[in-house]
C-alpha cells in the first residue's frame, strides 16, 4: 500500500486534529471534474522494502462515500476592502489619499487601489517600471487610461492624492520626499454615488493584476476635489494623531485592532477588513526607533504591509464532509480522495473521545512546526540549501506540485516576492509538505523523511512495540493548556518539536509541574515563539527576531507580534531557554550523515539503571550507530546540556555525541564573534546530548538532543539499541511510582 | 569511469586531482580543497540549477532544473538508479559550465 499523492486531486482539511463523532471538511481541487471515492485509513508504520519505505495502513470501515471534486482557483495576494453604501461618495468631488510605501514591483504590474460604485470604477496601478497607471470608466465601456510619466520610489514612502471632479475629471498628484508630481485625466467624471466597494492594495477587478507588494498608511476619503497640498496636509495630520478632522468620509486607522483583520474607520464608520492576513504591527511613516512595540506606539505602527503573494485562505468550498465514527481509537488517520483525476491524502490526527480511556502514554503532534514548514520553498527558489545538504536536492511528487502553483502559498522559511520574511503561516489551503510520502533534503541521507514523516518513524515504533498511545497536538495544548495532558502519565514529542506558542509551552511546563513524565524524541525543539491569531485560529505568526537560525530576518522595530503583541524571536531570548523544560537545548545542525552517540559514565549511575536493563553499558560504548536518518541516533539538529541555560543541576548526561562531522555547523546564537571552529569536532559545544532527570513533582524527563533518534527508533533491526532504552523509558515513565530527584 | 577520465582532460592538474577525489566518492568525506570546490559548485543560484526529481522513492531518480521563483521544475530525459551516479554527472555538468565560464579553481 502506498497511497501516495499524485496531486491531481488536491486538497486540505478545515482542521488537523479532530476528536471522534467530529466531521472534517474536505477542500478540494481537481485537475478535470470528477467523481472521487472518500477512505478513511488508520496509520500503523512504514516498513523498509526494496530501498524504501512501503506504508502499512489498516482501511476503516465507513459506508461508502463519494463527492464530486471540480477545478478550483486561488486569489493569492492580499488586500483591504471596505464597502461604501449609496451617498457616501458626494457628487461634488471626493479625494482618497493615502501613504504609499512600494517595495517591489511584478514584471506584470500591481495593482493599486479601485473604486467600484456601481457602474463606475476608478482604478490606480504601477506598472512594471513602477509608473502610476490611472483607469477611469463607466459600465462597458473602454477606460479611460492614464500613465504618468513618472514612478513611485520603490522603498520610499510617498503620500497620494486622487482627486475626483464630476466636471473637471481625476487629478493624480503624488509627493516624495520633496518632489510633486502631479497629472489630470480632463474628463466629465462618471458619479461613484452608488453603493461600492474601495478596495486597497488590488485592482479589484475579476481578471486583475497581482497585488500590491508594500506598505500602505492612512488611507482617507475627503470631501471636494481640491489643492493636493491640503489632502498631504490631511494625511500627515491623520497619520500622526490617528484623528481624522473635519470634513473626512472615511480615514482608516490602521494602528487600531493591529492584533485582528478588521480596520477601523474612524471618520464615518465604513470599517474595512484586511483580506488573505496581509502583514500590521509594521513600521509607519512615523517609526522613529524610539519604541520596539505597537504596544507602546501605536502610531509608529499604523501601516499595513501587503504582498503580492500573501494566502490566508485558498477558499475552496468543501466537497464534502467526512464524519469521523464516534468510536473511532485516538491515532493518525490519512483521508484518501482518489478518482479519476487523481489522488490526495490527507492525514488527520484524531484524539481520542475521552483523554487517557485507553492508553497513559500520549505523543504530542507538533502541529505548530508542521505548520510553520508548510510548503517550505526553499529548496525551490529561496536560500542555497545543497551547500547545508551536502549533497544533490531530490524533489518529491509534492515538492514538484509546489513549484507548479505557487498559489498554493508560501511557509515561515520563505520570503516574499519583495524579499521581506513570511511571518503569517495558515493551514486553509493545500499545505503539500503535510504528507506521509513527503522527504526532504533536511531529513540526511537514508530515509530523508523529515518533520511530519520523521515523525511517522515513532509512531511505527509505537505500532511495532504494540504500546497503546494516544494523540494530543500542540492545537490542543494551545487551547485547553496543561490539562489536556494531565490525563497522560507520559508523553512523547515529535522529532522535531520547534514552534511554540506561549500557552503550548505552559502546557507542556505545567505538566511536568504537575508530576507528568515527558520523553523529548526530537532536536531543535521548543525553541520559536510563534503566536495564534484570535480571529483566524488556523494561521500563526512568528517573527525573526534577534538571534538564531533565520532564513530571513525580521526588520529592526518589528521583533513583536502583531496576533498577540508578545516579544516575538527564540524563546532563549524571551528568558525560557529549552534547557529550562526538557535539559537539552538547540546547538548546531547538519544535514547529510549523523552519528552514534557515546555512552558517558553517568549512565552507570544507579538513578539511570532501569534505561539500561539494570546493565549500563561501558562508558564511551557508541549507542545508536545505525538509523534509517543519516544513518545514526545523534545528528541532523542537535541539542546540548548546559547548567548556564537551565538544564537542572541534578541531570543525567548519560551519553554524548560530540564527534560530529565537518558539515554540522555551531548555531549562530552561540556565536559572539565568529571563527573557524565553529563546525564539526572543532567545536566543544556542537554535540548531542542525551539527558535524564527527574522532577520535584514526581516526575522525569529524558531528551535524547537529536532529530535523527526517531530514525534509529523507527529502525526495524532486532539489535536495536535506542529502541530497547526508549522503551525501557516509557514502562518507566508510565510506572506510577514517584521519580525523587537527588537529595543533597 | 573511463568516459569520466576524459571528462576530466581540459582540467588542470589540481582541479582534476580534486575532481577525482569526488567521483570516486561523492557521497564520501571529502578533503578541504574538494570541499571548497564543491561549495563553490553548489553555492549557484536556484534558478536554471540541477536537481534530482524522484520517480521511484529510494529507486529511481530524473535529472530535472529548478526553474525558479514562482515557475515549474524543467524534467530532463535522464535518469538515475543511484545517487551517487546522479552527483557524478552534475558534479560534471557544472564543472563543465564552469569552464566554459572561465573560472579558476576554487
Amino acid at each position: 500500500m502506498s497511497l501516495a499523492p499524485d496531486f491531481g486531486i488536491t486538497g486540505y482539511t478545515d482542521r488537523w486534529t479532530a476528536r471522534p463523532g467530529e466531521r472534517v471538511a474536505l477542500h478540494l481541487s481537481a485537475d478535470a471534474a470528477c467523481r472521487a471515492d472518500v477512505r478513511l485509513h488508520r496509520f500503523r508504520r512504514l516498513e523498509p522494502r526494496d530501498g524504501a519505505l512501503e506504508l502499512v495502513a489498516d482501511p476503516v470501515a465507513l459506508p461508502p462515500f463519494a463527492v464530486d471534486v471540480a477545478p478550483q482557483t486561488i486569489a493569492l495576494g492580499s488586500r483591504f476592502e471596505a464597502a461604501l453604501p449609496a451617498g457616501t461618495l458626494p457628487a461634488g468631488g471626493f479625494t482618497l489619499a493615502m501613504l504609499v510605501r512600494p517595495t517591489a514591483l511584478d514584471p506584470r504590474g500591481n495593482g493599486l487601489c479601485a473604486l467600484d460604485c456601481g457602474a463606475a470604477r476608478l482604478a490606480l496601478s504601477l506598472a512594471a517600471d513602477g509608473r502610476l497607471v490611472l483607469a477611469l470608466g463607466a459600465g462597458a465601456e473602454t477606460p479611460l487610461r492614464l500613465v504618468l510619466s513618472h514612478a513611485l520610489p520603490v522603498g520610499h514612502w510617498s503620500r497620494l492624492a486622487l482627486a475626483v471632479d464630476p466636471a473637471g475629471g481625476v487629478a493624480l498628484a503624488t509627493l516624495a520626499g520633496r518632489r510633486t508630481h502631479a497629472a489630470a485625466l480632463e474628463t466629465a467624471a462618471p458619479s461613484f454615488a452608488a453603493a461600492g466597494r474601495l478596495t486597497l492594495a488590488a485592482d479589484g477587478g475579476a481578471d486583475g493584476l497581482p497585488t500590491f507588494n508594500g506598505r500602505i498608511e492612512a488611507p482617507m476619503l475627503l470631501v471636494g476635489a481640491g489643492d493636493p497640498a491640503a489632502a498631504f496636509a490631511r494625511l500627515d495630520a491623520f497619520a500622526a494623531s490617528g484623528e481624522a478632522g473635519p470634513g473626512a468620509i472615511a480615514a482608516w486607522d490602521f494602528a487600531r485592532h493591529i492584533d485582528t483583520a478588521r480596520a477601523a474607520d474612524v471618520a464615518g464608520g465604513h470599517d474595512g477588513r484586511l483580506v488573505n492576513l496581509p502583514m500590521r504591527a509594521v513600521k509607519g511613516v512615523r517609526w522613529s526607533g524610539r519604541e520596539q512595540s505597537w504596544v507602546h506606539a501605536p502610531r509608529d505602527y499604523a501601516a499595513v504591509h501587503f504582498h503580492q503573494d500573501d494566502l490566508a485562505d485558498a477558499g475552496w468550498p468543501a466537497a464534502g464532509h467526512l464524519a469521523l465514527p464516534d468510536d473511532l481509537e485516538s491515532g493518525l488517520y490519512l483521508i484518501e480522495v482518489a478518482g479519476p483525476a487523481g489522488r490526495d491524502t490527507l492525514p488527520v490526527f484524531v484524539e481520542a473521545k475521552r483523554r487517557g480511556e485507553r492508553a497513559a502514554l500520549a505523543f504530542l503532534a507538533p502541529t505548530f512546526t508542521y505548520l510553520a514548514y508548510a510548503n517550505d520553498r526553499c529548496l525551490l527558489h529561496g536560500a542555497n540549501p545543497e551547500v547545508l545538504a551536502g549533497r544533490l536536492l531530490a524533489l518529491t511528487a509534492g515538492d514538484v506540485a509546489l513549484a507548479a502553483h505557487p498559489e498554493y502559498g508560501l511557509s515561515l522559511y520563505d520570503t516574499h516576492a519583495d524579499g521581506s520574511g513570511v511571518a503569517y503561516a495558515s493551514r486553509r489551503r493545500p499545505c503539500l509538505t503535510l504528507r506521509h510520502t513527503q522527504r526532504a533534503w533536511q531529513g540526511a541521507l537514508g530515509s530523508g523523511l523529515w518533520n511530519f514523516s520523521a515523525d511517522l518513524l515513532i509512531l511505527t515504533w509505537l505500532d511495532r512495540e504494540g504500546l497503546a498511545c494516544e494523540i494530543v497536538s500542540d492545537d490542543t495544548i494551545d487551547a485547553e493548556g496543561a490539562a489536556a495532558l494531565a490525563p497522560y502519565r507520559c508523553v512523547l514529542t515529535g522529532s522535531h518539536p520547534e514552534y511554540h506558542t506561549a500557552a503550548s509551552l505552559d502546557a507542556v511546563d505545567g505538566f511536568l509541574d504537575g508530576g507528568g513524565r515527558l520523553i523529548y524524541l526530537g532536536g531543535n525543539g521548543f525553541y520559536w515563539r510563534v503566536a495564534v491569531h484570535a480571529g483566524h485560529p488556523e494561521t500563526i505568526e512568528l517573527r525573526r527576531a534577534e538571534d538564531g537560525n533565520r532564513s530571513w530576518a525580521s526588520e529592526p522595530g518589528e521583533y513583536y507580534h502583531a496576533f498577540d503583541g508578545a516579544y516575538g524571536g527564540l524563546w532563549r531570548r524571551n528568558g525560557r531557554p529549552p534547557q529550562a523544560t526538557v535539559g537539552v537545548g538547540y546547538t548546531g545542525q547538519g544535514f547529510l550523515r549523523c552519528h552514534p552517540y557515546r555512552v558517558a559514565a553517568a549512565a552507570a549511575d544507579p538513578r539511570a539503571a532501569f534505561l539500561f536493563g539494570g546493565a549500563p553499558p561501558a562508558a564511551d560504548t557508541p549507542l545508536g550507530d545505525f538509523g534509517l536518518s543519516g544513518g545514526g541516533a545523534a545528528g541532523i539538529e542537535i541539542d546540548r546540556a548546559d547548567g548556564a541555560l537551565g538544564t537542572p543541576e541534578h541531570a543525567l548526561t548519560l551519553a554524548s555525541a560530540g564527534a560530529m562531522d565537518d558539515s554540522y555547523l555551531l548555531a549562530n546564537e552561540e556565536v559572539l564573534v565568529n571563527r573557524p571552529t565553529v563546525v564539526g569536532r572543532l567545536s566543544p559545544l556542537l554535540r548531542a546530548d542525551l539527558v535524564f532527570f527527574e522532577t520535584a513533582a514526581g516526575g522525569a524527563v529524558l531528551s535524547t538532543g537529536s532529530v535523527a533518534w526517531a530514525g534509529s527508533l523507527g529502525d526495524p533491526r532486532p539489535d536495536n539499541d535506542v529502541a530497547r532504552l526508549t522503551r525501557n523509558a516509557v514502562d518507566r515513565f508510565l510506572d506510577p511510582a514517584p521519580f525523587v530527584p537527588p537529595q543533597d | 569511469m573511463a568516459a569520466m577520465a576524459d571528462d576530466l582532460s581540459g582540467l588542470d592538474p589540481a582541479t582534476r586531482a580534486l575532481a577525482e577525489g569526488f567521483l570516486a566518492d561523492p557521497l564520501g568525506e571529502h578533503s578541504p580543497n574538494l570541499q571548497r570546490l564543491l561549495y563553490t559548485l553548489r553555492s549557484a543560484p536556484a534558478e536554471g540549477k540541477h536537481v534530482l526529481v524522484e520517480e521511484v522513492p529510494g529507486r529511481r531518480w530524473r535529472l530535472a532544473r529548478l526553474g525558479g521563483r514562482g515557475r515549474p521544475v524543467v524534467l530532463l530525459d535522464e535518469r538515475f538508479d543511484d545517487l551517487a551516479a546522479a552527483e557524478r554527472r552534475v558534479f560534471l555538468l557544472r564543472l563543465a559550465a564552469r569552464g566554459a565560464a572561465g573560472e579558476g579553481a576554487a
